[in-house]
């Protein structure tokens, strides 16, 4: 379903970052990090009186020819971006979501691990093996 | 005209404009003519009508016009937009033709120039047949014409002149060009574009009337009308019907069939008719329609490829396509339109490039497929102005004949000739660099790096390797930052291919210096071939790059080797960690004679081994900055051999190798190294940092020099991680103290044994002590009161006898030192407040300077080439030391001070805490002559002072004297005839008392100070004494007084006199006395003695005022005996004198009187007088003097008394009894009743025996007493005392005389019988027969 699922830090650094095409990994961390720039633009306040949304999820960030690319940002300002085929018209935007959502709540339980220091890559087998699935589509 | 379809041509791209022709105009030779023409034709502002005017030549010749179809009911059109139309309408064919003549009104050859004008009409008229192009004339004439109707002759001529010429009196303009020209020719504009606006409308209509015909076959002729209509529409600025036009123009496209063959051109104009339908949408503020539109557009086309071997075209088409709408889109934004960082041209441009990139990429498969079987040599042996051949009337239109096979062949042929003249690499860099403009304003910093990495690699495949270079290595250092470490492994190899290929040493290097960190994404393998290439660098050989060893780059790599200068800096803060490390001082401190030992613990971050040498460390003292080279190096396998071997240290110290100047640092191995220096060489009180590391890498003939900042911070949850094993359970001294050597010891002799009291000189004996083999000079010692203190506690060297000056700070100098040696310094501290005191002593002493001498160990850096590195920004930052690391706090601090080249002064502060103990408790209240307590005393009056004394002192006391020194208002008296006597030593929590009688002479209001006192002296010279006598002298009558008690005013709170003192601190003049201080109930009682007075002491030494202040008696003595008071003679700062002997300050007054005030002191004196109205007057000083039990020291403590409001009595009594009463002896007792009143006084006295039976009586038993003002009465009664003991004596009653004196009623009574309460004596003890008396 999704092409690529990265998490990256609160200084912009990827904490983890998966493919489904290994030959255009490097394409996508390109693009993953450009999309960087409309997340940071996103999360900027809107003005000073108004209070931060609570909505974590930042939609669309930006599409290309080939692909859709959606971000969500979590509390700790730890973003997530999820890239998405273009072709794949059946996704539907709920689906994004629910994504961002599983994603959120296993990077959660990554991190609640005691031997994980925060900030450092996420190499955990368990958490790589169940993003696999939400890539896949049956998380 | 370019055969490339996709190019818009530029007629579609400008705005289309009426076009007005002006001939006649001889711009050249004419002046009046090229003002004419420069007026209509230059500076076209924004605000006038869009009109474009076209100067049209004699003779010129206009398109004729094609003779009209009368039916289309055949006609098929080859195409559906012809190329010329736009062109002819634009520029060619002008709406209105305009004919300028000389012609003045009046001109005498009129006829003439008719004639000539009506043949230029003419002639323009048949050049324009069949055409609706409207003509006009105008006439320039000098001088502006008169109203219509006045001038006939012009009115005439006009007329001759229209008809001449064929054309409409509204045809014909005169324009005077002497003035005012460019207002004429605005509104000669106006009319001319009326006149082209109806040319426009009619040539709409003619269209219109042309489609009517059509049927429903005639698709493409239906879009060329419906196009036709919308671009007269947009010339006649009409955007809204022409937005119509246009859209039903595109809506008709669609319902063509798409094949291969049309393709080009319903994609040709549907691009034309998109590129006008999103000008419009832009111009009538529809951005998101016109973007909208644009996205449908492309979305619909992007599939219709037409030619699979011309797909490069296609691409072609859809770049154009995007950057056409994003040069639309930056334009409408110019023009005001707000983008957004999502919605922005960058993103079109962006895609464009993209595009143009397929294109080529397309391009090049295409080529590659056909050429490949082909002989190569053909397609070059084309001529190029064969592409002229394909050229057809028709956007979009091949002059190919459909269906035939190779004539498509030799087409596509041609074209794909065409597309290798095109230039898509710059195209590419072009768009790309017109995209970066653009995410720049919205704040895209990462795509525009993603495009910067795209343009480089164009650049990269176009071969120019030097802008690749330039670009990737800007890059890097973006990327770098941003860890992504992908990205950045991958930008960074890219630029290593590119230096490599440019044979730039030095991005060479450094590129392969950062690839060996394994935070870069390599294989072990790739970094051996890295540092191997790095070493040929070194060595002075081109690299092997993926045997990629071009002779030309060999060429250029050995071109390149000998203008580099070696050593090469590298700054290895820049660039991605390869080396981690720490840094410390062995000490945190260090003495000046020490060895400072630097230790440096290196882990190399790569997998592959790095060889290093002259490896050193660059120390800091904050000014200078001197190179130390390592000197001892040792190897570890983990870091806890590093521990291990720093615990045991005398081992390491033989284990550790010298430093082998080539040091091969191996991957899994930490390495320390060793850095010694003498301390000596630096200045003492200064702080040493490392501020960078350098070592050098590479042989001699190529080497660079790598260098780090020493600057080391522990990342962020350190504890958790394992494997980073470097940082933890580090003690890292970041700074080195070179403590300084203070050469003096001082040593004070406060023992415990001796406390120190309140009111006591106390000594201080400092020893200063030299044990250095160094010779000292200027030491000096500086003790001051802290200014909490100050006016509390004093200091003081002298001790004579009488006075002493006070300081809040003495210096004392003991001048030199010589070696070991030693001196002492006495001094006393003197406090008037039970407080722990906290003196600040500073010893100093100058010495000479020890220079620094730079040993051979290390060199200092020149300031200035303190390198060249460390003026970059990156350098001087690193140089701040992070806050963590702030100086340490060194105790005790020295400061250092350089008097001159050779010479330095040391300071050391310390501080010297003494305990202050009370010495007595002091308290004093007043009584009645009854013994009751005083609430208020009566003029006149006597009245009891009594004071109780508890010793408080730790330390045993003799007290030799207690006296009381009252004011001159008040008379004192002994209260018993016993003598006091003070022989005694005194414990703590003895207790004394000591009664005084006193009567005040005046009351509150007729007080004397010490200011009326000095007034009346001065005035009238009357003698001090006899003056207050004689001024006083109608209210001073010895009055008996039966007493009542009262209070002193002893108590006074101690929080207000804190506030009082903090106040008063900055008031009080330097030259304040202070005498006193009253621990215990807080009074004090300063003398302020004016030792700057400049009158002479005989003359002028009358006054002392005791001010007194609720906190502190301050006395502002205006004038003491200067000799006196001057004869301190030590140096301080604030010279003061206290009285040791409150008497004798009193003598030292001249006129030997105690004037006590309550006054303000530093307040004006107007202040003080109200104070003084107002509050009670201060009674007296009482002074205790004692000394320490087997002391000579005498001190004197000393308490103020307050007083009590003196009020005017209605009468004084006063009642005397003989001292002594005796059974059966007779007695007097004597009433004396004083009138202090101006008034006579009629009384009647009364004396009740009723109740007592103890005494017989004799005397008046009631009696009217009349007394006169100011006089006196007696009473006088005989008693007799019958029994022994103590006997009430007969009650004496007085009443006014209601009768004499009708004024007084009963609340007189009241008060007068309480005044006889108060003053007469109830009972008297009466003693038993004297022995004799009984015989």
């Amino acid at each position: 379903m999704a092409v690529c699922i990265s998490i990256i830090g609160k200084d912009n650094a990827p904490l983890y970052l998966t493919t489904t095409d290994l030959d255009k990994e490097l394409e996508l961390q390109y693009r993953v990090h450009a999309a960087l720039d409309v997340v940071e633009e996103k999360c900027q306040p809107v003005s000073k009186g108004t209070p931060d949304s609570k909505e974590l999820y930042l939609g669309l960030l930006y599409s290309t020819e080939t692909h859709k690319i959606y971000g969500f940002v979590t509390n700790t300002k730890i973003k997530f971006v999820i890239v998405v085929d273009s072709g794949n018209i059946a996704l539907r935007e709920n689906e994004v979501r629910a994504m961002f959502r599983n994603l959120h709540m296993l990077y959660t339980d990554a991190v609640c691990n005691p031997f994980y220091a925060p900030g450092e890559p996420l190499t955990s087998v368990k958490f790589d093996r169940a993003v696999q699935k939400i890539m896949g589509g049956n998380a | 005209m370019s055969v490339d379809a996709t190019v818009l041509p530029s007629e579609l791209l400008v705005a289309p404009q009426p076009l007005i022709g002006l001939c006649g105009l001889d711009t050249k030779h004419n002046l009046v003519h090229k003002a004419i023409w420069d007026a209509f034709s230059a500076n076209r502002k924004t605000d006038r009508a869009s009109v474009q005017f076209k100067l049209l030549p004699l003779g010129y010749e206009f398109p004729v016009a094609k003779p009209k179809r009368a039916s289309y009911e055949w006609y098929q059109p080859k195409g559906i937009l012809k190329r010329n139309w736009m062109l002819k309408h634009l520029h060619v064919l002008p709406a209105v033709v305009v004919l300028f003549q000389d012609m003045e009104r009046n001109d005498p050859q009129w006829s003439e120039k008719q004639v000539q004008c009506a043949s230029a009409m003419q002639s323009l008229k048949s050049a324009l047949q069949e055409r609706n192009t409207r003509l006009c004339l105008v006439l320039l004439q000098k001088s502006s014409p008169l109203p219509p109707g006045e001038d006939l002759l012009a009115s005439e001529r006009a007329a001759s002149l229209t008809t001449a010429c064929g054309i409409n009196n509204k045809m014909l303009f005169i324009l005077p060009h002497s003035e005012h020209l460019m207002g004429y020719t605005l509104r000669l504009e106006s009319a001319f574009l009326d006149m082209a606006q109806s040319y426009y409308a009619l040539m709409s209509k003619r269209v219109r009337a042309h489609r009517d015909q059509l049927t429903v076959a005639h698709t493409s002729l239906k879009i060329r009308h419906q196009f036709k209509l919308g671009f007269i529409a947009e010339i006649r600025q009409d955007f809204s019907t022409g937005l119509k036009h246009y859209t039903q123009a595109y809506g008709t496209l669609e319902e063509i069939r798409i094949t291969d063959t049309n393709c080009l051109e319903i994609k040709t104009i549907a691009g034309f008719l998109n590129y006008k339908l999103c000008r419009l949408m832009f111009k009538l503020k529809q951005p998101r329609d016109a973007i909208n539109y644009f996205t449908t557009h492309i979305e619909k086309y992007k599939n219709r490829i037409g030619f699979k071997d011309l797909i490069f075209e296609h691409y072609a088409w859809l770049s154009t396509q995007h950057s056409m709408f994003a040069d639309l889109f930056c334009e409408a934004i110019k023009n005001g339109l707000p983008a957004l960082q999502t919605q922005n041209p960058g993103i079109y441009y962006n895609k464009a490039a993209e595009f143009t990139m397929k294109r080529k990429e397309a391009f090049l498969q295409s080529s590659a497929m056909l050429l490949s079987p082909t002989d190569p040599t053909t397609p070059t042996g084309m001529p190029n102005n064969n592409t002229m051949t394909l050229y057809t009337e028709y956007f979009g239109i091949r002059a190919v004949k459909t269906g035939d096979p190779i004539s498509e062949q030799q087409t596509n042929t041609l074209i794909r000739e065409n597309e290798k003249l095109f230039n898509h690499s710059n195209a590419i860099i072009n768009l790309l660099s017109l995209a970066r403009a653009q995410f720049k304003i919205y704040k895209c910093p990462r795509f525009r790096n993603k495009l910067a990495i795209d343009m480089a690699e164009e650049y990269f495949k176009h071969g120019d390797h030097a802008n690749a270079l330039t670009l990737y290595s800007v890059m890097l250092t973006d990327y770098r930052r941003e860890h992504w470490s992908a990205i950045f492994s991958d930008v960074l190899l890219k630029t290593l291919r590119c230096a490599f290929l440019m044979a730039s040493i030095t991005d060479f290097i450094s590129c392969s210096i950062e690839a060996l960190s394994l935070r870069v994404n390599c294989e072990q393998k790739e970094r051996i071939i890295v540092l191997e290439n790095l070493w040929k660098v070194f060595k002075g050989a081109a690299p092997i790059s993926q045997g990629q060893s071009a002779p030309e780059i060999i060429e250029r790599w050995e071109n390149a080797f000998p203008a580099i200068k070696s050593p090469i800096p590298i700054d290895m803060d820049k660039l991605t960690k390869l080396i981690e490390m720490y840094i410390s001082f062995e000490h945190l401190e260090l003495k000046n004679d020490d060895t400072i030992n630097v230790q440096l613990v290196i882990k190399l971050l790569t997998d592959v081994p790095i060889k290093i040498h002259h490896c050193a460390i660059i120390l800091t003292d904050g000014a200078r900055f001197f190179k130390i080279p390592a000197s001892r190096c040792k190897s570890f396998r983990s870091l806890l051999e590093v521990f291990e071997s720093r615990k045991n240290k005398q081992q390491q110290e033989i284990q550790s190798q010298h430093f082998d100047p080539n040091l091969k640092l191996e991957p899994d191995l930490y390495y320390e190294l060793h850095f010694y220096t003498e301390a000596y060489q630096f200045l003492e009180n200064t702080q040493l940092r490392v501020t960078r590391i350098e070592a050098q890498m590479g042989s001699e003939k190529l080497a660079i020099q790598l260098t780090k900042s020493a600057f080391f911070t522990r990342n962020p949850f350190r504890h958790y991680t394992r494997r980073r094993d470097l940082d933890d359970n580090i003690e890292i001294n970041p700074l080195c103290y070179i403590t300084p050597t203070f050469h003096l010891s001082t040593q004070c002799n406060l023992g415990k044994e001796t406390q120190m009291l309140v009111n006591e000189y106390y000594p201080i004996a400092t020893t200063i002590n030299n044990p250095y083999n160094v010779f000292l000079q200027n030491v000096s010692l500086n003790i001051s009161v802290p200014s909490s203190l100050r006016n509390q506690v004093f200091l003081t060297t002298d001790l004579s006898p009488g006075r002493q000056k006070l300081h809040s700070q003495i210096q004392i100098d003991t001048g030199e030192l010589s070696m070991q040696s030693s001196n002492s310094a006495l001094y006393y501290v003197f406090s008037l407040v039970e407080t722990p005191i906290a003196l600040l002593q500073k010893t100093s002493y100058v010495i000479d300077i020890q220079r620094p001498k730079t040993a051979s160990t290390m060199t200092q850096l020149e300031s200035g080439s303190a390198n060249s590195a460390e003026s970059s920004p990156e350098n001087i930052r690193n140089f701040i030391p992070p806050t963590d690391i702030r100086p340490l706090t060194v105790s005790p601090p020295v400061q250092i001070e350089f008097l001159d080249e050779s010479r330095l002064r040391k300071t050391r502060e310390d501080t010297i805490n003494i305990e202050c103990a009370l010495d007595f408790r002091f308290s004093a209240r007043f009584y009645t002559l009854s013994k009751r307590p005083l609430t208020k005393v009566y003029r006149g009056e006597n009245f009891l002072l009594r004071a109780n004394i508890e010793v408080r002192s730790p330390v045993d006391i003799d007290i030799l004297e207690t006296y009381f020194i009252c004011d001159h208002n008040l008379v004192q008296s002994t209260y018993s005839f016993k003598r006091k006597k003070f022989t005694q030593t005194y414990r703590s929590r003895d207790k004394l008392e000591d009664v005084i009688t006193l009567r005040t002479n005046a009351a509150s209001n007729d007080w004397i100070t010490s200011k009326d006192f000095e007034r009346t002296k001065s005035g009238d010279g009357i003698q001090s004494e006899l003056f207050s006598r004689s001024r006083h002298a109608r209210k001073l009558n010895a009055i008996k007084n039966m007493a009542r008690d009262g209070v002193v005013g002893d108590a006074i709170d101690v929080a207000a006199s804190a506030h009082m003192n903090k106040h008063l601190m900055g008031k009080i003049p330097n030259n304040m006395t202070i005498i006193n201080n009253n621990a215990g109930s807080a009074n004090s009682l300063l003398l302020a003695a004016n030792s700057h007075s400049s009158m002479t002491a005989s003359s002028s030494s009358f006054d002392e005022k005791f001010n007194s202040t609720q906190a502190g008696t301050v006395t502002d003595g205006d004038n003491v005996d200067t000799s006196l008071a001057n004869t301190a003679s030590v140096r301080a700062l604030n010279p003061r004198v206290v009285f040791n002997k409150a008497i004798e300050a009193i003598q030292a007054t001249g006129h030997c009187r105690g004037f006590f005030k309550r006054i303000v002191t530093t307040e004006p004196e107007t202040q003080a007088i109200t104070a003084h109205q107002q509050q009670q007057p201060n009674f007296g000083v009482y002074c205790i003097r004692w000394r320490r039990s087997g002391h000579k020291e005498e001190n004197e403590s000393k308490f103020l008394i307050h007083g009590l409001d003196i009020e005017e009595p209605p009468l004084n009594i006063y009642c005397t009894i003989e001292e002594k009463m005796f059974v059966k002896m007779p007695m007097t007792y004597k009433v004396v009743l004083r009138n202090p009143t101006s008034n006579v006084l009629h009384l009647v006295a009364t004396l009740s025996i009723s109740i007592a039976d103890n005494f017989i009586c004799s005397g008046h038993k009631q009696l009217d007493i009349s007394i006169y003002a100011y006089s006196e009465k007696e009473l006088v009664y005989n008693l007799y005392p019958l029994c022994v003991g103590w006997v009430n004596l007969p009650e004496l009653t007085l009443e006014y005389n209601t009768k004499a004196d009708p004024s007084k009623n009963d609340s007189h009574n009241t008060v007068l019988s309480e005044l006889v309460q108060r003053s007469i004596p109830k009972k008297v003890f009466v003693l038993p027969p004297l022995k004799q008396q009984l015989k």
